[in-house]
């Protein structure tokens, strides 16, 4: 047993091209994820919005645009240059100002393309509008308002509206970006498998042949193989980890076990499914592009090169959800990292864990009968 | 042209796979440009993401929800699902009105809203900017007009907030974001030609073939010449399959006047993509690495260079490290394309520029792939 064992291990050893490219792939993957993704915003962030403005005859306006652009008032968000006509388009064309404000009675915004800056500048422009068709209507009501109404306090809101805690507030999303490299690290775990099942299988090489006739009950030879390569799975995940962990400084939450349980259910899921692919009478060179294919698929529908996929899938179809371990591995550490809620993490690991055990159920069934008449 | 028919058959043996990539990366691609992705365009008031928790659910609550459909898009979703949606970005606030939202606000008391916010970004901030402007409208006609009903006073708000700012927008027409699904082709062009060449290539490279090629009568330049000919005919054949879906998905983007010069730089990119994979096909024998290393360097490339986020997002130190790699220049073609307004000689000069530059990245891969070629060549017997 242990010489089968000692051989298997430097059969495995021996694809140094292999065991090379599953661990430096993500590294330099990652490394690469952090330098693009550092400062990266997925969000439009909240910044001051440049505005040329040509000054007119409406002074309630300019006031306002004026107080909207005092740095020390709480209102700050416009960063106004208030310039003629001409120098207005200059700007705007040039790209130094995101829009053009005309104060006039009929005030007008004019921007090379709607965006948030416009849209904003466009809101505060209507509390302006706003303002001046309640006087027009209260003032036209109520005559005697016309002594009594301040067109201040118009403009002065009187809600409260208190800020909860967001579990996920502060939260980087980009970390999902990693995630999928450990993801990638895991499903790549398939080509493992289909190494496993290859020599399993006397039609699919020499050195299956050989095992094929050897004495030693087949069974017994595919748990060798699948320990061994499980080792080697979880080895190479655990130094990416560590890599990300400690190098990157990527956050993975605080709860260390259970990420182990995570890591180590789904390299037994990869493994597993590697080996049932492995099982079908495809050509060598076929089971490996399924599987490279399906892993580029699979990390996608995970959002491994857009965030927003993830959740669209689960909005159009929440059964992939349960069923993409890509998702499932991303999603669970996703979880670990923004929430204090782990049911579902717990959910997953049931899953990847039985989604193990069922492709292993099937890839023994399908090759445990096959017999040879001649090989 | 033996070895050319050759290759056709070692692909065709593989076509499961090639097709099985190809399928997977245009089915990708299509669902990236169908989410818009990151740089998506609008042709209008951007409109944020948020979900409303209404647990009034009067008159003056539902009066509030309605005002916020028609300036963000309510997604309705369960409880639980909030922080997801907050940390994965899908909301960017959430609005809690409470139990005695009705009362308060026709008392003329404080209203006292809650939420939630996907901290320091615009859209928020824009929220935010509609709640108080609604809740601030709503309270003076409470205050001038105490004795008027909230039916009354609804319409007189919804009067003042249709007296807009008038707004001019310049580039006003309507682009899809087309420029995507060939900037995504950056990645799928480099997994699907590397998955075709490779295997060819790993088993022309076998001991046994190699040995019966150096000893036939053929020379050598005229099998290489022939491969490469064959491997050039099978990119356009991607390419052709590439174009003609996207012609039958986005029939209509595809009319745009930018898009035939897009199709030139999809046609120069394949060079550099064929250079890659004849190299890698040269340097690395294992079919499994192959495999692993188009996507590997498919991502890296597509990262660094634009395909998945747009350059001008990425920082200069990173524009300059993708500035090495054809992806960069082949989205930088792209974007300046979907950005020009006049398609004359003067402005497509950086265009054919870049183009340029991809075609001497191929040079570039082709000649480390012949000269790594001849020096492995003596080891062969």
């Amino acid at each position: 047993m242990g010489v089968i064992i000692k051989y298997r291990l430097k059969c495995f050893l021996k694809n140094k091209m292999l065991l090379f490219w599953t661990l430096c792939f993500p590294i330099i993957l990652s490394t690469i994820f952090n330098f693009v993704l550092k400062d990266l915003q997925n969000l439009v962030p909240l910044e001051t919005i440049s505005v040329a403005v040509v000054e007119g005859d409406n002074k309630t306006l300019t006031s306002l645009v004026k107080e909207f652009s005092n740095p020390k008032s709480e209102n700050y968000i416009l960063d106004a240059s208030f310039v003629d006509e001409d120098k207005a388009h200059q700007l705007l064309d040039d790209n130094k100002v995101s829009s053009i404000l005309y104060v006039d009675q009929k005030a007008r915004v004019v921007a090379n393309k709607y965006n948030y800056d416009t849209t904003i500048l466009k809101s505060i422009i209507n509390s302006y509008s706003r303002v001046y068709s309640q006087v027009e209507y209260l003032v036209t009501k109520d005559p005697a308002l016309f002594q009594t109404l301040v067109i201040n306090d118009l403009f002065e809101n009187d809600a409260q509206i208190e800020q909860l805690k967001s579990e996920s507030s502060g939260k980087d999303m980009n970390m999902i970006y990693f995630y999928n490299i450990i993801a990638m690290v895991c499903l790549y775990g398939m080509l493992w498998g289909v190494r496993i099942c290859s020599d399993a299988q006397a039609t699919q090489s020499k050195r299956a042949a050989r095992i094929n006739i050897s004495p030693l009950p087949k069974l017994k030879m595919l748990l060798i193989d699948y320990g061994i390569s499980f080792i080697l799975i979880v080895s190479e995940i655990l130094i990416a980890f560590a890599y990300l962990y400690f190098v990157l400084n990527i956050s993975f939450g605080d709860t260390f076990p259970l990420m182990a349980l995570v890591v180590l259910a789904c390299s037994l899921t990869s493994l597993s499914l590697g080996t049932l692919i492995a099982t079908t009478q495809m050509k060598f060179e076929a089971k490996v592009g399924i599987i490279t294919s399906a892993t580029v698929l699979l990390n996608f529908l995970a959002g491994m090169m857009s965030s927003g996929i993830p959740f669209l899938i689960k909005e159009y179809l929440p059964v992939l959800t349960y069923i993409n371990p890509a998702d499932l591995i991303v999603r669970s550490f996703s979880t670990m990292y923004y929430s204090v809620n782990l049911d579902r993490v717990y959910l997953n690991i049931a899953i990847l864990t039985g989604m193990g055990i069922i492709f292993l159920i099937l890839s023994y069934l399908r090759i445990r009968r096959v017999s040879y008449a001649s090989i | 042209m033996q070895v050319f028919k050759l290759v056709f058959k070692l692909i065709k043996e593989n076509s499961v796979s090639i097709m099985i990539t190809l399928i997977v990366t245009v089915l990708i691609s299509l669902l990236f440009v169908k989410t818009g992705a990151m740089g998506a365009t609008f042709n209008e008031d951007i409109k944020a993401s948020i979900h409303i928790v209404d647990k009034n659910n009067s008159e003056q609550s539902k009066d509030l929800v309605s005002y916020l459909k028609e300036k963000c898009e309510v997604i309705d979703m369960e409880e639980d699902l909030i922080e997801e949606s907050l940390f994965y970005q899908q909301l960017v606030y959430v609005l809690y009105i409470p139990e005695d939202y009705d009362t308060t606000l026709m008392s003329g008391e404080r209203v006292h809203l809650q939420k939630k916010v996907c901290a320091n970004s615009a859209g928020s901030y824009l929220v935010n900017q509609y709640v108080e402007e609604y809740l601030t409208a709503t309270q003076n006609y409470v205050k001038y007009m105490p004795s008027a009903s909230f039916k009354e006073i609804s319409k007189l708000v919804k009067n003042d907030f249709s007296k807009e700012v008038k707004m001019e927008v310049k580039q006003s027409e309507s682009k899809d974001n087309i420029h995507l699904y060939f900037n995504f082709f950056g990645y799928s062009f480099v997994c699907s030609i590397i998955a075709g060449i490779g295997y060819s290539m790993h088993k022309l490279s076998t001991r046994e073939i190699k040995r019966r090629n150096i000893i036939s009568p053929m020379k050598n330049i005229n099998l290489n010449i022939q491969q490469i000919l064959a491997y050039a005919c099978f990119a356009v054949l991607i390419f052709v399959v590439a174009i003609t879906f996207g012609y039958v998905i986005f029939y209509d983007s595809m009319q745009a006047v930018f898009v035939p010069y897009m199709i030139l730089n999809l046609g120069v990119y394949l060079l550099p993509c064929l250079g890659l994979a004849y190299l890698i096909g040269t340097i690395i024998r294992s079919l499994e690495v192959q495999n692993g290393m188009a996507n590997v360097l498919g991502l890296i490339m597509a990262f660094l260079g634009g395909s998945f986020v747009p350059q001008s997002l990425l920082s200069d130190a990173l524009i300059q490290i993708a500035s090495f790699t054809p992806n960069y220049w082949f989205v930088k073609a792209n974007d300046a394309l979907y950005d020009m307004k006049t398609f004359d000689f003067e402005n497509l000069k950086p265009i054919f520029s870049y183009m340029g530059i991809e075609v001497l990245f191929a040079a570039v891969f082709f000649f480390i792939a012949i000269i790594y070629a001849k020096f492995k060549r003596s080891n062969v017997v």
